[in-house]
C-alpha cells in the first residue's frame, strides 16, 4: 500500500489517467461498502423521533470516476483554432482536465506561507507586554458635560471597549404602546445618513457588535469594539441614537418583530409572564401597567409622525437624562468623544414620569389571547405558568439589597438543568420545592424594580393540569412562611456569599461593566463600586428578611400573572388573598 | 520549588534584541495588557496565571491533556464518566458536603471532557483560592467511585446524551468525526457508546486515571484575583504529589488520526429539514496554516435567517445563502486536534435546498483557492481580531485561554502576538492554505434529516476542484 501511494509521481499518474488521485487514496482509505446499514435506531442516538432512520455510508475508494463526459473529439480535428483545447460541444476532454488538474496542485504547492507555525519559544520580533506593575486599578471616573450628559467610564486593560449611550426614557412614557419596543427592534437599521446595509457593513469593518436593550425606564445602545476604531464607532452612536429613519412604521416593525420573535421563541412564554405581572400589580392604566411590546392591537395604530414626535420630545431633547458610558477605554478620550458627537444637543424636553401605585389584582393570558400580546405565531403550550408577587421598594429603596437577598435564598430554576454545585441547588425553591414535587418543571424567586417601587414574588410552571391548584398553593405557602419563621444562619450566609459572587463575576466582563456603570449614574447619578455593594449585602440579616416579608405581604393585596394551558384550575384572586390575611 | 519561569521576564530579556521598528508598530492599547505567568514545578506540573489588578474574584481550575481521543474502543467513555463520577463524593467529603461547601462559599465549580481535554475549575471569591484548589484537587484525585454510584450514573449520562442528540448541530458533527476519521480514536464520540456507558466498570475509571493523571499532561491556571507565586505554593501542596510518569508503567500514545473521504447520511423520511456537515480534514492548533485558517473561518462567517442581518453579511457565502433563501443557519467551524483539524461548514436547510446549498458551500470553499479579494481578507483580519479578543471577557475564559493554550502551544500568545499573526497573513497564503487542504482533495460529509436531495461522494469530490486556468 504504501510504495503504491509513496510512488505517485507523475509518471504514474498519467498511466493511471484521470482515475491516479482515487486509486492511490483508495489504497489508505478503510474499506466500507455503500450500503444499507442496519437501521440501528437507539432512543439515546435518535431521540424525539419515532420513525427508523435509513442509514447509508460511502468511502473515497467507491468512488470511480469523477470526469465522465470526455469526448472522442480532440482538439487537432477542430475547424476554427487546434490549439483551443475546448471540443465541439464547448467541453475539455479528459486530458486536458487532468493537466490542469496537474499544474494547479504544482502551482500551488510551490507557494511560500508568510505566516509561520507557532512555536513554543516567543519569535523575536513580539514585544514584551508593559509590565504588571504599571497596569493600576483600574477605577470609574464621571464626568457632566456642559449640556448635562454624563460621561461614566472605567479602564479594563483589553483590546475591545464597549461604549454606548443610555437614556432615562422607556415604554412607561409613550403615548402609544409599541414605540419604545419598535425603536428597539429598528435599531441600527437606516439612519439620515446611513442605510442598514452600510451601518452593518461599517460595523464589520471596524470589528464592532451592537447591542440594544430598551425597558420600561430606559434605553440603551451599545457597541463593543476594537479599541483603535472607538471614535467611528461613537460617530456611528450618535447617528443611530440621535438621527434614526422613521418611515413605514407599522410595516417594517411587523417584518423586524416576526424575525425577532423567531430569536426568541424559548424566552416568550417567560416574557409574557412578566408582562401579565406588571397589568396585574398596576393596571393597565399606570405607566408601570402598561405593556411594553408593540402589540397587533397597537402597532397598526403607530405612525411616522408619533413615533419621531415621541423621540424628539424625549430622548434628543434631553441631554440631562442621557448618560454615555464606556468600559475599557480612558476617560479623557471618551470626555472628548462625548463632547464631539452629542455636545450639540440643548435640553428642552423631558419625559413625564408619572409615579404608578401599586394595586395588587390577577391577569391571566391563555393560548388563546396570547395573539393579543406579541403575534398570532405564539407557540401553544402545554404548561400552565404562575407568578406570585407582592410589593417591595424600587431602585431608591433601603431594602433593595435584602429583596435581592431573599431572592437569591428562595433562588431556584429549572428542574432539568446543566452545571455543577454553585447553581444554587441548595436554595429553597429546589430544597423544598423542585425536589420535592415531581410535576413542578420550573420554580424560581424573581424580582422587578422600578423607580417608585418594585415586586418581590415566585413563579412557577408545571404540565399537569390537576396539580396547578397544589402549585400556586406552593407558591403561597414559600412566601407567608418568610414572615412567621426566621430564615436560619446558614442559608443566609449561603444567599449572601452567592449573590456577591454573582455580581462579582457578572462585573469581570467589559460588557456588564459598562452596562453597570451607564445604570447607575442614570438611576442615582454615581457608581457605587463592588466593595460597598458586597458591604451592603452582608449588612442583611435575618431580622431585615422577616421585616421585609411582613411589610410586602401585610395588607396588600396579591398580584397573580399566569400564562399557558389550565389557567381555570387556578385559585380565584379573593381564595389566594385569604391565604395572606 | 516552583522553578519560576515567568513569561514577562522573558519576554524582558528578548525585547533588547527586538528591532526598535517593529517595537514601534505595536500601539501602546496591544502592549498595555495583563502578562500570562508561567511556572513549571519539580514533577512537571505547569502552572499558568493572569492576575486582574482590582479583582476580587477568581477562576482556578485543571486542564488535563486527556479527552476521549485518549480511550480505546472498548473504553470510549471513560474520560467522561470520571467526570461524573467527580461530583460524587471523595474519600474526604461526601456529594452532599461537597455540594454544601462549594454552595456555603458561594463558588461555582465545573467540569467538562472533549475530544482532547478534561477540565475541573472553580470560581470563587479571592480568599477562596487556596480552599478552590484544595477542593479540585480531592474531586480529581481522591474520587471515590462507588460502585453503586457508578451504577446510578449510567442512566444520568445516558439521558444526557439523548440530551446532546436532541441538539442536531452535536449529533451531525458526532457523525462528522465518526466517518471522518473512521477506525481511529478521533472517531469516536466523547459520551461513548449506550453499550460502553452501561458496561464500563470501576476499573476502567482507575485505569484511566492511573494513565493519564500525570503531571506534565496537567496545567493548573487561574485569573483574577490570583498570586502567581501563592498559586504555585497551593499547586505544589495539592498536586505535588503527583507522578511524572503513569505509576503502571503504561504510557499510551496519543493513536494518530487518519483521515478517510467518506459520508455518512441519516435520512429521516418524513422530515422536511436537513442538518449536513461538510469537512475537510486540516491542520493541527501549531501548524503554520492554523491563523490562515482561521481567518477562511471568518471570510465564510455565519448566517442564521433569524438574526435580521438578511443580506448585510460581509461574507460570499452568507450572500449567496441569504439571497437564495438557502438556509436557517449556517456556519461554517474550523476545529484544531493535535495533529490534524476539521475545516467545513453546518447548515440546517430545508430539504428542497440541500441540493443548491451543497453547490453553494462546495463553490465558496473552492473559490478561497482561486479568487480570495484582499478586500475581503482585510475584513476578515479585523473580525478575527474582534471575536478573538471579545471572547477573553471574563475570568472564566481567560483561565481556560491559559489553560487550554499551555496544553495544545506550550504557552499563552500575548495579544500583540495575536495581531502580529494575524496581519502577517496574505491573500496568497489564505490561496495556498485553501489550494493545500481543499484543491482536488477527499472530505467527508454527514447528514441528518430529510436529506433525500443530498448528492452523492463522487458529486461532492468532483466539486472540490474547478478546471479553470
Amino acid at each position: 500500500m504504501l510504495l503504491i501511494s509513496s510512488r505517485s509521481s507523475i509518471r504514474l499518474g498519467r498511466a493511471l489517467g484521470g482515475y491516479r488521485r482515487h486509486l492511490c487514496r483508495a489504497m489508505s482509505a478503510d474499506t466500507s461498502s455503500d450500503s444499507n446499514v442496519a437501521a440501528n435506531f437507539s432512543k439515546y442516538e435518535y431521540p424525539n423521533r419515532t420513525e427508523a432512520p435509513i442509514i447509508t455510508a460511502t468511502t473515497a475508494d467507491k468512488v470511480v470516476s469523477l470526469e465522465t463526459s470526455g469526448s472522442s473529439i480532440t482538439p487537432s480535428n477542430k475547424i476554427y483554432d487546434p490549439s483551443d483545447p475546448f471540443d465541439e460541444r464547448g467541453q475539455l476532454p479528459l486530458g486536458e482536465r487532468e493537466k490542469i488538474r496537474d499544474k494547479q496542485t504544482s502551482d500551488f504547492g510551490s507557494i511560500k506561507l508568510s505566516s509561520l507555525p507557532i512555536t513554543e519559544s516567543v519569535p523575536d520580533f513580539i514585544p514584551p507586554n508593559v509590565a504588571s506593575t504599571e497596569l493600576s486599578a483600574p477605577e470609574t471616573v464621571i464626568t457632566k458635560l456642559d449640556n448635562g450628559i454624563r460621561v461614566v467610564s472605567q479602564e479594563t486593560y483589553g483590546q475591545m471597549c464597549t461604549v454606548g449611550v443610555l437614556t432615562n426614557v422607556g415604554s412607561r412614557h409613550e403615548p402609544t404602546s409599541g414605540i419604545v419596543h419598535m425603536l428597539e427592534t429598528m435599531a441600527f437599521g437606516s439612519t439620515k445618513k446611513y442605510d442598514g446595509l452600510q451601518i452593518a457593513e461599517m460595523l464589520q469593518d471596524w470589528g464592532g457588535t451592537r447591542f440594544v436593550s430598551h425597558s420600561r425606564e430606559q434605553t440603551l445602545h451599545c457597541i463593543d469594539i476594537l479599541r483603535p476604531n472607538v471614535r467611528d464607532g461613537m460617530q456611528l452612536l450618535s447617528e443611530v441614537v440621535l438621527n434614526p429613519l422613521i418611515t413605514e412604521v407599522p410595516q417594517d416593525f411587523m417584518e423586524a418583530l416576526a424575525v425577532l420573535e423567531f430569536q426568541a421563541q424559548e424566552q416568550l412564554p417567560e416574557l409574557v409572564l412578566g408582562e401579565a405581572l406588571q397589568v396585574a400589580a398596576y393596571g393597565s392604566d399606570q405607566q408601570l401597567g402598561k405593556i411594553h411590546f408593540g402589540t397587533q392591537e397597537t402597532i397598526p395604530l403607530l405612525t411616522p409622525d408619533s413615533v419621531q414626535n415621541f423621540y424628539d420630545n424625549s430622548i434628543r431633547s434631553n441631554p440631562e437624562g442621557m448618560v454615555i458610558a464606556g468600559a475599557g477605554i480612558g476617560h479623557k478620550e471618551l470626555v472628548e468623544l462625548a463632547k464631539d458627537y452629542f455636545g450639540a444637543m440643548k435640553q428642552s424636553g423631558s419625559p413625564a414620569t408619572v409615579p404608578s401605585a401599586y394595586r395588587g389584582g390577577s391577569h391571566f393570558i391563555g393560548n388563546s389571547t396570547q395573539s393579543s400580546i406579541f403575534s398570532p405565531t405564539m407557540p401553544e403550550e402545554d404548561f400552565c405558568r404562575v407568578a406570585l408577587a407582592f410589593p417591595v421598594g424600587g431602585w431608591h429603596s433601603d431594602s433593595m439589597v435584602t429583596a435581592c437577598v431573599l431572592q437569591t435564598l428562595l433562588g431556584g430554576g429549572s428542574s432539568f438543568s446543566a452545571g455543577g454545585p454553585g447553581k444554587g441547588m441548595y436554595s429553597r425553591m429546589y430544597q423544598q420545592v423542585l425536589n420535592r414535587y415531581g410535576w413542578m418543571e420550573t420554580a424560581e424567586a424573581f424580582t422587578t424594580f422600578a423607580d417608585e417601587g418594585g415586586l418581590f414574588g415566585v413563579s412557577a410552571s408545571t404540565p399537569a393540569p390537576n396539580r396547578v391548584k397544589d402549585l400556586v398553593t406552593v407558591l403561597a405557602d414559600q412566601l407567608a412562611r418568610l414572615a412567621f419563621q426566621q430564615v436560619d444562619d446558614i442559608e443566609l450566609s449561603r444567599a449572601r456569599n452567592m449573590l456577591k459572587c454573582n455580581v462579582l463575576t457578572q462585573l469581570e466582563s467589559r460588557l456588564i461593566l459598562f452596562e453597570d456603570m451607564g445604570r447607575q449614574v442614570l438611576t442615582y447619578g454615581k457608581r457605587e463600586d463592588a466593595a460597598t455593594t458586597c458591604k451592603k449585602i452582608d449588612a442583611v440579616t435575618a431580622d431585615d428578611i422577616q421585616a421585609l416579608a411582613l411589610q410586602m405581604l401585610k395588607g396588600n393585596a396579591p398580584t397573580i400573572a399566569a400564562t399557558g394551558s389550565h389557567l381555570d384550575q387556578i385559585p380565584s384572586h379573593e381564595e389566594i388573598a385569604r391565604w395572606f390575611q | 520549588m516552583a522553578s519560576r519561569a515567568a513569561v514577562s521576564k522573558l519576554f524582558a530579556r528578548r525585547a533588547s534584541s527586538a528591532s526598535r521598528r517593529s517595537l514601534s508598530s505595536f500601539p501602546d492599547y496591544v502592549l498595555r495588557a495583563p502578562s500570562t505567568d508561567v511556572s513549571t514545578l519539580d514533577n512537571g506540573l505547569r502552572v499558568g496565571s493572569e492576575t486582574v489588578a482590582g479583582s476580587e474574584t477568581a477562576t482556578v481550575g485543571v486542564w488535563i491533556d486527556a479527552g476521549s481521543r485518549y480511550e480505546t474502543a472498548a473504553n470510549n467513555g471513560t474520560a467522561h464518566f470520571l467526570e461524573h463520577m467527580a461530583f460524587k463524593g471523595t474519600s474526604k467529603r461526601t456529594q452532599q458536603q461537597l455540594e454544601i461547601e462549594i454552595e456555603n462559599m458561594g463558588g461555582h465549580l465545573n467540569a467538562y471532557t472533549s475530544r482532547e481535554q478534561t477540565a475541573y475549575f472553580a470560581k470563587v471569591f479571592k480568599k477562596d483560592v487556596g480552599k478552590a484548589v484544595e477542593i479540585i484537587s480531592d474531586i480529581l484525585l481522591n474520587s471515590k467511585m462507588e460502585e453503586a454510584a457508578i451504577d446510578r450514573e449510567r442512566e444520568v449520562i445516558l439521558r444526557e446524551m439523548s440530551e446532546v442528540n436532541k441538539n442536531q448541530e452535536e449529533l451531525v458533527l458526532d457523525h462528522l468525526h465518526a466517518t471522518a476519521f473512521q477506525g481511529t480514536s478521533l472517531g469516536r464520540t466523547i459520551l461513548g457508546s449506550e453499550e460502553n456507558i452501561r458496561s464500563l466498570t470501576r476499573q476502567d475509571l482507575s485505569d484511566y486515571i492511573q494513565t493519564h493523571y500525570t503531571a506534565p499532561k496537567m496545567v493548573v491556571a487561574g485569573a483574577g484575583a490570583i498570586d502567581h507565586e501563592e498559586l504555585c505554593g497551593l499547586a505544589g501542596e495539592h498536586f505535588g504529589s503527583l507522578p511524572s510518569a503513569p505509576k503502571n508503567g503504561v504510557d499510551v500514545a496519543m493513536e494518530p488520526a487518519v483521515f478517510t473521504g467518506s459520508d455518512y447520511r441519516v435520512k429521516f423520511n418524513s422530515e422536511d429539514v436537513a442538518h449536513l456537515a461538510i469537512a475537510f480534514p486540516t491542520a493541527s492548533w501549531t501548524s503554520e496554516h492554523a491563523f490562515p485558517l482561521m481567518l477562511m473561518q471568518m471570510m465564510l462567517g455565519s448566517y442564521d435567517r433569524g438574526h435580521g442581518m438578511g443580506k448585510n453579511h460581509a461574507s460570499n457565502l452568507c450572500q449567496d445563502v441569504a439571497e437564495n433563501e438557502l438556509a436557517y443557519s449556517l456556519n461554517t467551524f474550523n476545529t484544531c486536534y493535535k495533529d490534524t483539524g476539521l475545516f467545513g461548514v453546518y447548515a440546517v436547510a430545508p430539504d428542497n435546498k440541500v441540493d443548491d446549498i451543497s453547490w453553494y458551500i462546495m463553490n465558496n470553499l473552492i473559490r478561497l483557492v482561486h479568487t480570495p479579494s484582499d478586500a475581503e481578507v482585510e475584513r476578515a483580519k479585523v473580525s478575527l481580531k474582534a471575536s478573538m479578543l471579545m471572547n477573553m471577557d471574563g475570568h472564566n475564559n481567560v483561565a481556560e485561554e491559559i489553560g487550554r493554550s499551555l496544553l495544545n502551544y506550550g504557552r499563552r500568545m500575548t495579544p500583540a502576538e495575536i495581531f502580529s499573526r494575524i496581519d502577517s497573513v496574505t491573500t496568497s497564503d489564505i490561496r495556498a492554505t485553501a489550494a493545500k487542504f481543499f484543491n482536488d482533495q477527499d472530505l467527508a460529509i454527514a447528514a441528518v434529516g430529510g436529506i433525500h436531495e443530498l448528492p452523492d461522494y463522487t458529486w461532492f469530490r468532483r466539486h472540490s476542484y474547478w478546471l479553470r486556468y
